[in-house]
């Protein structure tokens, strides 16, 4: 039995269909990416996963219990970090160890909060803020807290999304590094094939919505270890990039027009805003 | 790379020196306390005779400005000994506004029920003049200090109550989406996430308020005759000395003045600790 399955998943913003009908399976110990269009659902996928958001129909199964909200052993990696600004790197991870190890004395959970950092490779920057970190640090710190938790499985959110190339592909080579070394179940959404092709032992491409569904899962034929430099000359992953692509090239965007519109259905935050705003001035 | 290296000192440097002689920002302050010196010069001399001229209102100040902590008699003192007795009383009646305040307006950023059940009356109460209040006070609470404090209290809540509102209601989802995840406790929410990341909100309500419960304590000790800063302004004018309502007025402006620069530093600093 698989760790993880979710069965004819569907969700909606209002009226516009987000996903429909999504099934996929991660097994203990693998690492899965799904692959994806931009702004189709990704997002609400891991947030479903992880239990922030409920899907409207289907349900997403997790060691053989239905998921009702967030718990402890699925630990969601944010898009954008999500570090707490007032806290250093350290108590960052600190706060999430000592949620997962109730039990842990404050050296224990010092310690198991500093090996996570060390192993991402920021042990000298221990005691810095979020705010003196670069971006790549900063989900390196991320990285280290979903680790620290030693959770039984880590969902990846476009994790290496708003990295330049080069912090990109290096942080690409430690995701699997380190899930090599743990022996840890990774789910990772991404819109990057060829990172994608990088890290993972299976892909499932999600077409494009409204409506987004996912294909037929992809098993990545190149083999490990994956040498980048070598990559280019592998036919084996000029085979998975081909499949990958043509999945996802003929389950584009159908309704340009549709998606436009939809776009402005998502940010549905004005109204807290503008709420805001007169209690402001009110209080000026 | 070197010729970057060579033109950076040097230009912070020019920067450095132009901020040292920035005559406008020196100038012009100056310009405008000049030009009300002078309004006020002819005025005393024109149209508002019993107006005391700047040079007789210094003439007049000089003893209780050069001896700022001397207590000849109840109502007879040093300016600086009545403004320190002032801000006693309004630290103490803003301490209470502030430990009032904080805690509900974070019930109303927290609970749609409570924001619509007590917004209502928060907005009829907010625009009530402490002269309206202090009476109240004095038939609450009998004697003048406590009354002071009730209004000073009730006064200058509105703004912390407010902005602590908005400021929860303002925290990114995605730190309550790290509390989710992490599955933080109430408790944990509430002093690891919910406090901080209100903290630049609180503290400018915080300022605000301080602004407000400095108004209410001149207006407090005229009506209650208490010794203090306003005590004594209404005091000099039951005694016709006119000089020293022009001391009280300028004190009473520049204490406000300072209170709220450093209210401002306090609020930067927060912010500048939480980004």
């Amino acid at each position: 039995m698989s760790l993880l399955s979710l069965q004819n998943i569907s969700k909606s913003y209002g009226a516009r269909p987000v996903l429909c009908d999504v099934n996929v399976t991660v097994d203990e110990g693998e690492f899965v990416a799904i692959v994806g269009y931009s702004g189709m659902g990704k997002t609400t996928l891991m947030n479903m996963v992880a239990g922030l958001v409920p899907p409207d129909a289907g349900t997403v199964m997790f060691d053989g219990k239905p998921v009702t909200g967030t718990t402890l052993d699925r630990v969601l990696i944010f898009q954008n970090y999500s570090l707490l600004p007032w806290f250093s790197a350290l108590r960052n991870v600190e706060l999430a160890v000592a949620q997962a190890f109730p039990k842990f004395t404050r050296a224990q959970v010092t310690a198991q909060a500093t090996a996570a950092l060390e192993k991402v490779k920021l042990g000298h920057a221990l005691n810095r803020k979020p705010g003196e970190l670069s971006g790549g640090m900063r989900q390196r710190v991320s990285l280290a807290r979903g680790l620290a938790m030693n959770p039984r499985i880590l969902l990846l959110d476009e994790p290496l999304g708003a990295l330049d190339a080069l912090t990109r592909s290096e942080l690409q080579d430690e995701l699997v590094r380190i899930q090599q070394e743990e022996k840890c179940t990774l789910l990772m959404v991404t819109n990057d094939v060829d990172e994608a092709i990088i890290v993972a032992d299976r892909i499932v491409p999600l077409s494009a919505g409204p409506g987004a569904t996912l294909g037929d899962p992809i098993a990545v034929t190149v083999p490990r270890p994956r040498d980048r430099r070598a990559l280019n000359n592998d036919p084996a992953y000029h085979h998975d990039r081909k499949t990958v692509l043509h999945y996802l090239l003929s389950h584009g965007p159908r309704d340009l027009k549709l998606r436009g519109k939809s776009h402005t259905s998502f940010t549905a935050q004005k109204p807290v805003e503008t709420k805001a705003k007169s209690l402001e001035e009110v209080a000026a | 790379m070197t010729t970057a290296a060579e033109t950076l000192p040097s230009r912070s440097a020019g920067c450095a020196w132009k901020l040292r002689i920035d005559w406008p920002s020196i100038l012009l302050p100056a310009l405008g306390f000049l030009t009300v010196l002078i309004l006020w010069q002819i005025s005393s001399l024109t149209w508002a005779k019993s107006l005391p001229s700047p040079l007789k209102t210094w003439e007049s100040s000089r003893e209780l400005i050069m001896d700022p902590f001397a207590k000849r008699g109840e109502m007879d003192q040093g300016i600086l000994r009545f403004t320190g007795y002032s801000i006693w009383l309004v630290a103490k009646g803003y301490f209470l506004a502030l430990l009032i305040g904080t805690p509900l307006g974070f019930l109303l950023g927290l609970s749609t029920f409570f924001t619509k059940t007590f917004d209502p009356i928060i907005q009829v109460l907010k625009p009530i003049s402490p002269l309206a209040w202090l009476p109240l006070g004095l038939v609450l609470f009998q004697r003048t200090e406590p009354s002071a404090l009730f209004t000073i209290a009730i006064c200058s809540m509105w703004p912390t109550v407010l902005n602590t509102a908005i400021g929860v209601r303002n925290v990114p989802q995605d730190y309550l989406n790290v509390g989710k995840v992490l599955k933080l406790s109430k408790f944990k929410l509430l002093f690891k996430i919910l406090i901080p990341a209100t903290l630049p909100y609180m503290f400018t309500g915080f300022r605000l308020s301080l602004g407000i419960a400095w108004l209410v304590i001149v207006a407090a000790e005229m009506l209650t005759g208490a010794p203090g800063i306003g005590g004594f302004l209404w005091q000099e004018y039951n005694a016709l000395i006119y000089e020293h309502i022009i001391l009280c007025i300028i004190v009473i402006g520049l204490v406000g003045y300072i209170l709220d620069r450093l209210m401002m530093v306090a609020e930067k600093q927060v912010t500048h600790l939480l980004s």
